[in-house]
């Protein structure tokens, strides 16, 4: 559905995308993660035919981006990070404005979908974030893309909005669209997302199905809070303890992550001799934001 | 185009646009009638309101001057936002987005304002034209005041599209307004120095204050030019919409 290869966007002298490659799949959910400012919203806005690239190739269903008169020709659903409306219109208003031909039935569908029907006739301007995040989606559907494009979805908004936004991504994703979607926040991904790109400093880190990334790094994590704080020639000799992968402090939190659970007995033995008792010790398997940190802290 | 007709018609009567330029003009209307009747004799006192004898044709040449000068103001701040607005607020992205094309949103902003700026300033001038009858006594036709008034309209709708094309080249309102002023007053200075006001469209505000409904070459020109320079300014705004880069962060 959309091939991305050696994607270069400068803006004056800085270079926010270096070469970005990108594979997304048909009928797919992709999450596109990354931190703030590393070309998560240019890459998206070059997709959506909302802005040109400095080099390389986007093709989307086979056609090149750059190749369209106008972005609206792309036919994506797109949705931007704050999506802006007129505060005068009312919601029902504003999706029959942006429908390609006005169909009352079909607006109708989107409000009861969006769980905007109570508030179809009230000004957007009125709206909060979460109703209009919501509408947001439903103007993306509204022309019934294949594509749907949406920046930091559920960011920003409290988690029962939340919920409702990644309960209507994943509807998406049951009537067979595509989705790339961006967020901050891991658990959305590893809630819905079939496919995990991760780009750091404008390229591409990995970009792996969300299962394969967890069999990969299914090492465990060793989560513990010790009741006095680990002096760092300590934290320095426990990272080298055999078995012992990598150690990330949280603030008065540890994860320690290790090859195999055997090496828990290891660990703990460490901390007897160093006479450091812990509040709690649990297990848990490597979670995406331990490998989103890592990454980050290896760059 | 419908639904970018219904669209900006919305937004005329809830934003208060309607209101605000109706009210502006009205009282313009309202006034000029009074100034020159009740307050200028007063301040110019006896000897002199003797030889300044005022009449209806004045009255109404004066309205249409306020109009330009003073209306110019009101309609540039009033409608800077039109398309600078949506530019700044990022509101035009959804649409574009959901294939709105550029000529229907910036068609339907000329089109819907274009023909509020021909029928405010028609109606004001036609309560001036009442008023100043009932103070002044009937002198003009009706017919001479719809004409001047119309020609007037027109040079509005000229005003308007360089609203629009500012706005666009500017992204923020109140530039677009005072670069539209100086447009205006700019080519109206400029003509009147050079003796070629017939060459532009401050010749429609020459004819119109003429109060003759005739039309010679001279005001055809001035037409001429003037649907030229509105054809003109909307291609470079399509132009300029064409290749501009939207929901850029280092653009805003």
């Amino acid at each position: 559905m959309i091939t991305v290869t050696g994607l270069k966007k400068d803006f004056g002298d800085f270079q926010a995308l270096k070469g970005l490659n990108m594979h997304v799949q048909a009928g797919e959910v992709y999450g596109f993660i990354g931190q703030n400012g590393v070309g998560k919203t240019t890459t998206m806005n070059i997709l959506a035919g909302l802005s040109r690239p400095t080099e390389g190739e986007c093709l989307i269903r086979g056609k090149d981006v750059t190749a369209v008169a106008h972005p609206g020709d792309l036919r994506v659903g797109y949705l931007p990070e704050e999506p802006k409306f007129y505060p005068w219109l009312t919601a029902r208003e504003t999706l029959l404005y942006l429908s390609e031909v006005p169909d009352n039935k079909r607006v109708e569908e989107i409000l009861r979908w969006t769980g905007l029907v109570d508030g179809a006739d009230r000004r957007v301007g009125g709206f909060s974030r979460g109703m209009k995040q919501r509408l947001g989606i439903g103007v993306a559907l509204v022309r019934n893309p294949d594509l749907f494009i949406l920046d930091e979805p559920s960011s920003a908004l409290d988690p029962e909005g939340r919920s409702v936004v990644l309960r209507l991504i994943k509807d998406l994703k049951n009537m067979g669209k595509t989705i790339l979607f961006s967020t901050h926040i891991l658990d959305d991904i590893e809630r819905i997302c079939d496919t995990v790109g991760m780009i750091n400093d404008g390229r591409m880190v990995f970009e792996k199905p969300l299962t394969q990334l967890q069999v990969e790094h299914a090492q465990p994590v060793l989560d513990m809070i010790p009741t006095v704080p680990i002096r760092p020639d300590v934290a320095d000799a426990l990272s080298k303890v055999v078995g012992v992968v990598s150690l990330t402090r949280s603030e008065s939190s540890w994860a320690v992550r290790v090859a195999h659970p055997g090496v828990s007995l290891t660990v703990m033995s460490f901390l007897a001799e160093h006479g450091i008792a812990v509040e709690s010790f649990a297990f848990r398997k490597a979670r995406l934001e331990d490998l989103f940190l890592k990454e980050v802290s290896d760059k | 185009m419908k639904s970018e007709l219904q669209k900006e018609i919305r937004y005329a009567l809830r934003s208060g646009r309607i209101l605000i330029l109706f009210a502006s003009l009205l009282f313009l209307a309202l006034l000029t009638p009074i100034m020159l009747k009740v307050v200028l004799p007063q301040v110019l006192g006896g000897e002199v309101n003797d030889l300044v004898m005022m009449t209806q044709r004045d009255c109404i040449r004066s309205y249409l001057g306020d109009v330009f000068e003073i209306g110019g103001i009101v309609i540039a701040f009033t409608l800077c936002g039109l398309t600078a607005c949506e530019l700044q607020g990022d509101t035009w992205l959804l649409p574009v987005c959901a294939g709105k094309r550029f000529g229907h949103m910036v068609g339907a902003k000329l089109l819907v304002f274009g023909t509020l700026l021909v029928i405010l300033p028609v109606a004001t001038l036609l309560v001036d034209y009442l008023y100043s009858s009932y103070l002044f006594g009937f002198e003009v036709g009706i017919s001479a005041v719809l004409f001047s008034g119309i020609l007037q309209s027109i040079y509005l709708v000229f005003f308007l599209s360089c609203l629009i094309m500012w706005g666009v080249f500017t992204r923020k309102p109140i530039p677009a307004g005072f670069l539209t002023l100086a447009t205006a007053y700019g080519i109206q200075a400029i003509s009147s120095l050079l003796r070629m006001q017939g060459w532009t469209p401050s010749g429609l505000l020459t004819q119109a204050m003429e109060l003759n409904p005739t039309v010679d070459s001279s005001l055809l020109i001035s037409l001429t030019v003037t649907v030229l320079l509105i054809v003109t300014t909307m291609r470079i705004t399509m132009a300029k919409l064409k290749y501009m880069e939207w929901n850029e962060r280092s653009a805003q």
